[in-house]
């Protein structure tokens, strides 16, 4: 641990008080920005660049043209859609500076990522420390991939942990080992995703191939004995076969352990309209997953002998 | 839910609710015959005219008998002043919710001669005490919601409106109600005839006494022969009943009503027609249930262990007692009245749990009947508070969270530690102060030894607007307050902050003044012996409640509505012209005095500037502050009872129309847009941090010398779906109360399901929010205050 651990910094897009499915009790889940994988259906899309990125709400835009005013780079410009007026920006030419945040009158634009410290961090996340102390929560920290910023993440756990509070961490466990050792030691819960069980196909899906993600997976439960939880963000069509499932709660119950529980994550729409606000086309016409089926993959992972549940 | 239960509810369901004549009739028949008697009997003889010749029908299923109207699901025409006139009338059945006959509509117009001109309403005696000079113009401004618009009309439609229940004095406090299902009211109509007769006529009071008991023995002998025709309308039916399982229960009903108008309650059933009975004969707007888990639970624990009921029984009975009280409807006042008081809102309140008088758990198998019966029946009234202590056990607070996360609104929680410490500090005994119980939304109140009589919904906002234009009432353009300088010429924040101060505690002068008057009138206007037989010391003492001083005297409460609007607009200022000299106090006021046209990039600072609601501490103790002074301000007052008001925060819905006056303030908000509901909560849509964060700053405020202090937060139903969820949430309540927060209540609906409901409204008939401190049908909302609930931040996941 360097010295200086309050004033390492990490860009982070949200501290979500009051989050309740990210771990055990009451919990203050910290997103941070920047992630080596590209999954296609990415719920928070405006985490995958460490970067500062402008969103734009078009619903919000009221064609008023402060923000044409504003931009030192000529991005933006009033367009009519549909018979109404609204500021459209260039992504070709936006650098992300944020010139015309402050401008809008409407709040149809904002900047996500803010380099913010781990003092700063833990300040906010303390605010709340009653609720935490008093559920039995603690902090999460989430993504974007925690690991692509292990310093920051290591010290922050640590600092949280120095505080009194239960430490998690959500990942894609994909980074090479130091740095999954250097994290995992200030972990007290970790809640790890297995998006498919296939490599080829979680390289289509992702990105990035999965052995690595496994064999870390399976070296910070058996290695760094940090119990951990196995996450699968169902997505319809991509890895919600009975054949994926299979093979996921197969891997848990062999690999890890019957006592490892499994939570299976229902695709949700909130990422798609977050694609819109970046500027990126991203059509995926995903349907949301029933409660049947949902219901059905459960009782699959159950029949290994597993706990699992619906949700995080 | 039973049969029987399905059955009652589905009949409170009709298309439209008749407004009926009957009270009017008896009540003014009465009081024509009793002209120029003192008040106090005046009022007795109308009650005992009306308890003698009105409608009385026993419905089918029901367990509990009494009709609050002479048509079922019907609503009497109140007797505050003249009705309606035909203008009125028509625009209000013009919604399509009321209906009248045209006999009924002929017979209340009858009666427009009894009011003309004699001044025996409640505004017209006001207004005898409005002098021009300081009173009136206040009163006219709007800095009590809603504005008077003349002298003659009062607040619009005088006090004239439809429905509640039979009593004729408003019902805003918690009798004795252990007294009463104890002892039903002949005990008391007996002390009442044996100190008539020990009365000694040397003294001179003996007289004043002489009357109100006589007033008392009035009234109260005609409830005791209204129980009993209550008692041969139930022979009557089972006469002309054949299923004998129906029959013996309208005989056991009819044993229960003859038993209890001359006996003592022998048991659950006794208590519980005793309680409805009384409760029936107060109810004349909201009308509190005490502690009804703890009043009630002797007659419980006698019959169980006694084997005489079941709890199915008792949960049936539970059940019952909810569909009755669904049945007082009501609608009053003027167009804006009706917005304010939105929906046929009723905010019955029963209270459960706490600690009992010697400070061990309260909690009993009653306090989870309650709550079973709320979750079977799923109809919005009565609402529940649960009175939160340390002790309180989780299963408890799990079968409350289940019910919270059904989206009915209710159970409210309240803090016992936040609540009972407020009242040691008033100098009231610690045993005493445990057996507090909520009116109204959240009121505090000792039963039978407390009231409330004056709660005007005082504008915070409209002050912070008037001391920005110099003391001037835009509206009129008259100097309404002190001069306390131009916006320009403010040097310092300390020097805004100072003059709107001196405007706040001059125009708390005028409310204390017009609390005082509406206390006296009501004296005149709204005595009932009936409320003050069953306080402390109600016979012994002689007097009726508004002759004396309660144990806890709290006659007038000062409610300030707003604000956090003001401490918002407040930390702009600091912020903003003062610390970063973004803009001038003169180039501020140009903007509001534009309402901000033109001035779009200083609303946008001014709506970024810190928001109370987000645990910040800038904004955070400026509303500790501003509500610091609003409490010692209030105990520098005295009411006419020598006690000072008590501080309260409850907004009901006067924060949509008091903010439709109000101009464009420095938080960033537009002329005539609605205020912050609530006295904790952040203002719509402003609180970006999440409920823990609104919480924080919630509890960064010193509560405990409020009487109420409302706190409103929307949860999304993903945040209360499994037993973890609950558990989660249960936790953060426990540590809210535990924290110095005193009051907290929840909406559990969807966005989606608002948006659905609104635009089809035909589909979403039984859709059940949360405002203020009341539910009701999301449908029967005015379009403003849907709007507002769906613009509360919703809190997801």
């Amino acid at each position: 641990m360097v010295k200086e651990y309050l004033s390492l910094q990490a860009p982070v897009f949200n501290i979500q008080s009051y989050s309740i499915h990210d771990g055990p009790g009451i919990r203050v889940t910290v997103f941070l920005k920047g992630c080596p994988l590209r999954c296609l259906w990415c719920a928070n899309p405006e985490s995958n660049l460490p970067t500062p990125q402008l969103m734009t709400y078009a619903s919000k835009c009221t064609g008023c043209g402060a923000c044409v005013a504003a931009c030192p780079r000529k991005a933006v410009r009033l367009e009519r859609v549909e018979g109404k007026v609204v500021a459209r920006t260039d992504r070709a030419l936006c650098v992300d500076c944020g010139a015309c945040v402050p401008v809008c009158p409407a709040e149809a634009r904002e900047i996500a990522g803010e380099q913010m410290t781990v003092s700063q961090v833990l300040e906010k996340v303390l605010r709340d420390k009653l609720f935490l102390d008093a559920s039995g929560g603690g902090m999460t920290v989430s993504g974007g991939e925690c690991l692509f910023h292990p310093d920051f993440t290591e010290a922050l756990l640590y600092a949280a942990k120095q505080s009194g509070l239960h430490t998690a961490v959500e990942s894609s466990s994909f980074a090479p080992r130091e740095r999954v050792d250097q994290v995992f030691s200030q972990v007290d819960l970790g809640l790890l995703d297995i998006k498919h069980m296939d490599s080829k196909r979680h390289q289509e899906l992702t990105g990035v191939p999965n052995e690595l993600i496994l064999s870390n997976i399976r070296h910070v439960y058996h290695d760094l004995k940090v119990p951990v939880c196995i996450r699968v963000p169902t997505i319809p069509g991509y890895n919600d076969s009975e054949e994926n499932i299979a093979a996921t709660a197969a891997f848990v119950a062999r690999e890890l352990g019957p006592e490892v529980p499994v939570h299976l994550l229902p695709y949700h729409r909130l990422g798609e309209s977050k694609n819109e606000s970046l500027g990126k086309q991203m059509d995926l016409s995903i349907p949301v997953p029933s409660d049947e089926h949902m219901q059905h993959l459960l009782e699959l992972v159950q029949s290994f002998g597993l706990t699992g549940q619906v949700g995080g | 839910m039973t049969d029987r239960i399905a059955r009652m509810k589905e009949r409170l369901k009709v298309d439209k609710y008749p407004i009926c004549a009957e009270r009017a009739r008896y009540v003014i028949e009465a009081w024509k015959q009793h002209e120029g008697l003192p008040s106090i009997l005046q009022r007795a003889y109308a009650t005992a005219n009306y308890l003698d010749k009105r409608t009385i029908y026993i419905d089918d299923d029901e367990l509990i008998v009494g009709n609050v109207a002479s048509r079922p699901m019907g609503m009497e025409a109140s007797t505050w002043g003249p009705f309606w006139d035909d203008k009125d009338l028509d625009n209000m059945l013009a919604g399509g919710k009321f209906t009248i006959t045209d006999e009924d509509r002929a017979e209340l117009r009858s009666y427009d001669a009894f009011w003309e001109g004699q001044g025996r309403q409640f505004y017209e005696w006001q207004g005898r005490f409005y002098d021009d000079w300081h009173l009136w113009p206040f009163i006219r401004s709007g800095i009590l919601c809603p504005p008077w618009k003349d002298r003659e009309k009062g607040r619009g439609a005088g006090g004239a409106g439809f429905g509640w229940g039979m009593g004729i004095a408003l019902s805003f406090f918690v009798p004795d109600y252990g007294k009463i299902v104890t002892e039903g009211v002949s005990k008391t109509l007996h002390d009442a005839e044996q100190a008539l007769h020990e009365l000694d006529y040397q003294e001179a009071d003996a007289f004043d006494k002489a009357q109100y008991l006589k007033a008392v023995i009035i009234a109260l002998s005609a409830m005791v022969r209204m129980y009993h025709r209550y008692g041969d309308a139930c022979i009557e039916k089972a006469k002309d009943t054949e299923d004998p399982v129906r029959k013996a229960e309208l005989l056991q009903m009819a044993d229960t009503c003859h038993w209890i108008a001359d006996n003592p309650s022998r048991n659950f059933r006794d208590a519980l027609q005793n309680f409805y009975f009384y409760w029936m004969m107060i109810a004349h707007g909201t009308t509190p249930g005490g502690r009804f888990d703890q009043y009630m639970y002797p007659f419980y624990k006698h019959d169980i262990e006694t084997g005489a009921i079941t709890d199915e029984q008792v949960l049936e009975l539970l059940e019952c007692l909810r569909i009755k009280i669904m049945q007082f409807n009501f609608v009053s006042g003027g167009a804006q009245q009706r917005d304010k008081w939105a929906g046929m809102a009723r905010w019955h309140n029963f209270v459960i749990c706490g600690v009992k008088k010697d400070g061990s758990d309260a909690t009993n198998e009653l306090s989870y009947l309650v709550i079973k019966a709320a979750y079977e029946v799923r109809i919005p009234q009565y609402t529940i508070t649960v009175r939160v202590a340390k002790s309180t056990p989780q299963e408890l607070m799990m079968k409350a969270a289940e019910l919270v996360s059904t989206g009915i609104g209710m159970p409210a929680f309240v803090s016992d530690e936040s609540y009972i410490q407020g009242l040691v500090d008033q100098g009231i005994p610690v045993e005493e102060a445990r057996d507090y119980a909520l009116a109204g939304c959240l009121d505090l109140n000792l039963p039978g030894k407390s009231r409330i009589n004056a709660l005007g919904m005082f504008i915070v906002p409209k002050v912070l607007d008037i001391t920005m234009h110099n003391g001037v009432l835009t509206q009129t353009g008259e100097q309404l307050g002190p001069k306390t300088g131009e916006m320009k010429d403010f040097a310092s924040f300390e020097a805004f902050m100072d003059a709107f101060k001196t405007q706040l505690k001059y125009f708390m002068g005028l409310y204390n003044e017009e609390h005082n008057i509406l206390i006296r009138v009501s004296r005149e206007t709204s005595c009932d012996v009936v409320h003050s037989a069953f306080t402390y010391e109600g016979i012994s003492s002689g007097r009726d409640m508004f002759d004396r001083k309660m144990f806890y005297e709290n006659a007038s409460m000062f409610n300030p509505i707003g604000m956090i609007n003001v401490a918002n607009a407040m930390a702009a200022v600091k912020k903003l012209v003062f610390e970063e000299k973004k803009f001038s106090m003169e180039t501020l006021y140009q903007a509001i005095e534009a309402n901000w046209e033109g001035y779009e990039d200083i609303r946008k600072q001014c709506a970024d500037a810190p928001k109370f609601g987000n645990n910040d501490p800038y904004v955070d103790d400026l509303a500790a502050a501003l509500y610091d002074y609003w409490i010692q301000t209030t105990g520098t007052f005295r009411t006419i009872y020598g006690e000072p008001p008590r501080p309260t925060g409850v907004s009901i819905t006067a924060h949509a129309p008091g903010g439709s006056y109000t101009c464009a303030t420095p938080d960033g908000r537009y002329s005539g847009e609605t205020l912050c509901d609530g006295v904790m909560s952040p203002s719509q849509g402003t609180d970006h941090n999440g409920p823990l964060s609104s919480l924080s700053s919630a509890m960064h405020i010193n509560q405990v010398p409020f009487n109420a202090a409302l706190l409103n937060m929307k949860i999304a139903p993903s945040a209360m779906k499994t037993k973890a969820d609950l558990e989660k949430f249960v936790a953060m309540v426990r540590t809210y109360m535990y924290n110095g927060g005193k009051h907290i209540q929840f909406n559990v609906v969807s966005d989606a399901t608002l948006r659905a409901a609104q635009a089809e409204p035909e589909k979403h008939s039984d859709l059940i929010v949360r405002v203020a401190g009341y539910s009701t049908y999301f449908t029967l909302l005015t379009p403003a205050v849907q709007n507002e609930i769906i613009k509360r931040t919703e809190n997801v996941l």
